[in-house]
């Protein structure tokens, strides 16, 4: 086991790979009643091309499948794995996002029972055309009601501008109609592909042994034979460097009380994972909280004159393979807001050119935030990304932040803030009956 | 531990090294009314974005950034016959940084100045901060109808309480209350606020209990009116059930189902009622899940949830319109089968351990010790961990069944997708 202390944080993360390939993380917290697991696998909505595992040839897949497939993992013939988290007292999720899925449990009890019925319940895959086909209603369901959110409309139709010819424009649970498309076969396809101990992480934080939670979970992995592993071969479509596959503009009509705008930029250079995807994280995080955060001059011009409002938010995306920003908020007058934003990233040299001050201040703002997530076992938790940013973990982060010059700023802003990159999406109420 | 620091002022230290930050919450509570309501949240956001030390966002915004990103915020909430106004700041704790600035007392000092030094001009609120704050108010009230589990909630919230109007409108008021403020009448309203609101002080960490205190006992904090505040309103059950409903161009629609439990918090039937919920609605195990989503694939959400203060239970679904009878039938059966005792003990057991899994669980978050201290104070009890436990372990069969007996379905509203 690798064991990394991090002294002033006063926290020890173990590491190790088991022969099967699985890779596994450990961080005891003291203090704490919970224990908080994660299981992943590097497969998500993007991959739904690939060479399923045994076969030769490209296959395109129906959208949506990976969400199906984690829907369907905890159907077994006999049971269903929430019943045997149920039984152990714990409580159990799944989640799916562009790159990876999720399988997790907190529970502050019975550790050992639940780690092996996440383990158990992930690596035995059970599906039968009978209930892929009962799935289809519940998911059906799901779609529809991310289809009547706005905020969710908004977010996936920048992508759309972003990402026309890329599979990260299509909902992560697919559509009615792609999901009406996947069979059993299908899952088992995918499953044999991306389900093997070589492309999943199992990370484990809160109370717990490190010493104790490897051997059970040595023991439960041993006990269970694997294929010898395929090394995965996905389609995902290169998008253009030069950005000239982006739409610039597009918007919609919905029934809402107020117009909602969002304007995308897209990291049009390919980021190399490992330390560097961390670096370049927490600088594109710096470069915004300068460039709109509350302690910038823009923030507070443009929310005196009304343009923004505590509505107001931005994100940065990182993920293997993409990475874009996004600015987003209800307004009265979406051009106006539109206009105001571009023009902030366009001339950002003015909020950025000879700031050291703020810098040290955004930094220190970013380390103690650092801190604040130290709190909690799902923040540890789910910013574990291996595959993105090696076998890094939030402790990491500070000296990270702490290291970055305001000419590292200055290069990932000439980089990234393009006006080429920089896309417009909007929603417009439905005029009232 | 707790300290009176005048009638009505109460201030609670509560010592841990469990967590990295210290958190420290200010309360003002005062009897829930309906002409109060509004106001009570505009203040919220205005002592959320300005103080005359720091009078505008920008300003505020440095100051939190230069204690490590200190987490700021206001805001409201009501709890049965009850309304509070509350503002907390979270800062990390300074061992676990490279400074050597005293982080915590930086960030009682900061609170203390946001309260006692607002930004007011001639006895009335900043006159272009307060117009912001209203037109900003009025958005986000606006905005989240945009939210239909949330609209559908309201208007459920809206046919239970017909009774009581401060019941019936939401903790943070209405855009038609608004239009009637003004900056000098809120500045005098704050005053009263201040004077006589009962002030819970809540102090969460790894802190210097005495230095915490001292800092506190400065602010010279006078008596308020001593009479303890009633903790819980009663609904009133109508016996019959009465649906309203409304058609809206959406994917899903929406199924909200109000009933009468006069259950309230740690009485007789509270344990059970707990226990009741978890196997009607209230986790994946529970009888709506399972029959509603999981066997008829009728739903993405079913679920239940108890409101203690108020004396009501509800449930929320969103399907597809056309299957409206189906689930109201099936919820219906549900609930009938709770009463007759068609549930195994095995499914209790696991529903009880469900629950404590919750419970020690949240002894993980900060806030929680938080949020019990207050309602400590407005109950005038308190319960150990341990005596919590045992309470839901030795809740039985019958006890479960006597509690759905007590359930009645009273009130309905059915948002129905479609054209508008």
């Amino acid at each position: 086991m690798q064991v990394k202390q991090y002294e002033q944080f006063n926290e020890t993360s173990y590491q190790t790979k088991l022969d099967n390939g699985l890779t596994v993380t450990l961080l005891p917290k003291a203090g704490f009643h919970k224990t908080y697991a994660v299981f992943t696998t590097n497969y998500g909505s993007i991959d739904n091309t690939f060479v399923p595992a045994g076969e030769t040839e490209m296959r395109r897949f129906p959208d949506g499948i990976a969400h199906f497939l984690e829907h369907k993992m905890f159907e077994k013939a006999d049971h269903d794995a929430f019943q045997t988290f149920g039984k152990y007292g714990a409580s159990a999720n799944a989640f799916t996002s562009f790159t990876r899925t999720s399988y997790l449990f907190s529970a502050t009890q019975h550790l050992r029972e639940n780690l092996e019925t996440l383990l158990d319940f992930v690596q035995d895959p059970y599906f039968t055309p009978a209930t892929v086909e009962k799935e289809k209603g519940i998911i059906g369901q799901e779609i529809e009601m991310y289809n009547d959110d706005p905020s969710w409309r908004l977010y996936f139709g920048m992508i759309g501008n972003l990402y026309p010819n890329h599979p990260l424009q299509y909902d992560i649970a697919g559509t009615t109609e792609s999901i009406a498309k996947i069979t059993a076969d299908d899952l088992y396809a995918a499953y044999r592909t991306f389900y093997h101990p070589e492309n999943m992480t199992l990370f484990v934080v809160g109370k717990l042994d490190p010493d104790e939670v490897l051997d059970w979970v040595t023991k439960n992995q041993a006990a269970k034979t694997f294929d010898t592993f395929q090394p995965i071969e996905r389609k995902i479509p290169a998008t253009a460097t030069d950005g000239h596959d982006i739409m610039p503009y597009r918007m919609i009509d919905m029934p809402v009380n107020r117009a909602k705008s969002i304007i995308g930029v897209k990291g049009l250079a390919p980021i190399e994972a490992g330390p560097a995807a961390l670096k370049y994280r927490a600088g594109v995080n710096v470069l915004l909280e300068l460039l709109f955060g509350d302690t910038s001059k823009n923030y507070l011009r443009l929310y005196d004159e009304g343009i923004i409002d505590d509505t107001f938010g931005y994100d940065f995306e990182l993920q293997n393979g993409f990475n874009f920003v996004t600015f987003s908020g209800e307004t009265n007058q979406p051009e106006k807001f539109d206009a105001a934003i571009i023009a902030v990233l366009e001339n950002w040299s003015q909020a950025v050119e000879g700031q050291e001050d703020l810098l040290a201040m955004v930094k220190k703002e970013m380390i103690g935030r650092c801190v604040f997530m130290a709190n909690s076992l799902e923040a540890i938790a789910n910013r574990f990304d291996q595959r993105l940013f090696g076998n890094t973990t939030l402790f990491d982060e500070p000296a990270t932040i702490a290291s970055l010059t305001l000419d590292d700023v200055k290069t990932i802003a000439q980089q990234l803030l393009t006006s080429q990159a920089i896309s417009e999406y909007q929603i417009r109420p439905t005029s009232k009956h | 531990m707790q300290v009176q620091l005048a009638k009505g002022v109460q201030l609670t230290t509560v010592t841990s090294h469990q967590f990295k930050t210290n958190q420290i919450i200010v309360n003002f509570r005062a009897p829930l009314k309906r002409d109060e309501i509004t106001k009570r949240a505009l203040l919220s956001n205005l002592l959320e974005t300005s103080s005359a030390d720091y009078p505008d966002q920008r300003a505020l915004a440095h100051a939190l950034a230069a204690m490590f990103g200190a987490a700021f915020g206001a805001g409201v909430s009501r709890k049965g016959p009850t309304h509070s106004l509350q503002l907390a700041i979270t800062v990390p704790n300074e061992r676990y940084l490279a400074t050597d600035q005293a982080l915590t007392a930086s960030a009682i000092d900061f609170l203390q100045k946001i309260i006692y030094r607002p930004l007011v001009n001639n006895q009335q609120f900043d006159q272009p901060t307060f117009d912001r704050q209203v037109t900003n108010l009025q958005a986000s009230i606006e905005s989240l109808a945009d939210d239909k589990q949330y609209y559908a909630a309201q208007k459920l919230n809206e046919a239970l309480f017909v009774a009581d109007a401060a019941q019936q409108v939401p903790s943070f008021g209405t855009v038609a209350d608004l239009s009637t403020l003004s900056a000098t009448d809120l500045y005098a309203y704050y005053q009263t606020v201040l004077a006589t609101n009962q002030i819970d002080i809540i102090v969460m960490g790894d802190v210097d209990v005495e230095a915490v205190t001292t800092q506190w006992r400065q602010v010279g904090f006078t008596d308020r009116p001593t009479s303890q505040l009633t903790a819980f309103y009663r609904h009133q059950n109508t016996g019959h059930y009465v649906e309203t409903s409304e058609q809206q161009a959406l994917s899903q629609a929406k199924l909200n189902l109000g009933y009468d439990l006069p259950v309230f918090y740690r009485d007789d039937h509270y344990y059970a009622a707990l226990v009741f919920n978890e196997l009607f609605g209230g986790s994946p195990l529970s009888k709506l899940f399972m029959n509603v989503r999981e066997k008829a694939s009728l739903a993405y959400y079913a679920s239940s949830s108890l409101d203690t203060f108020r004396g009501v239970l509800k449930v929320q679904a969103g399907i597809d319109g056309k299957n409206h009878d189906q689930v109201l039938q099936i919820i219906d059966d549900q609930l009938t089968a709770i009463k007759n005792g068609d549930f195994t003990d095995e499914l209790v057991t696991q529903v009880k351990l469900g629950l404590i899994n919750d419970f020690e669980s949240s002894l993980d978050s900060q806030r929680t010790f938080a949020i019990q201290a207050l309602i400590d104070d407005l109950t005038q009890r308190q319960v150990s961990d341990d005596e919590w436990l045992q309470q839901i372990q030795a809740v039985t069969r019958e006890q479960i069944q006597a509690v759905a007996q007590l359930v009645t379905l009273n009130d309905g509203f059915f948002l129905n997708g479609g054209a508008a």
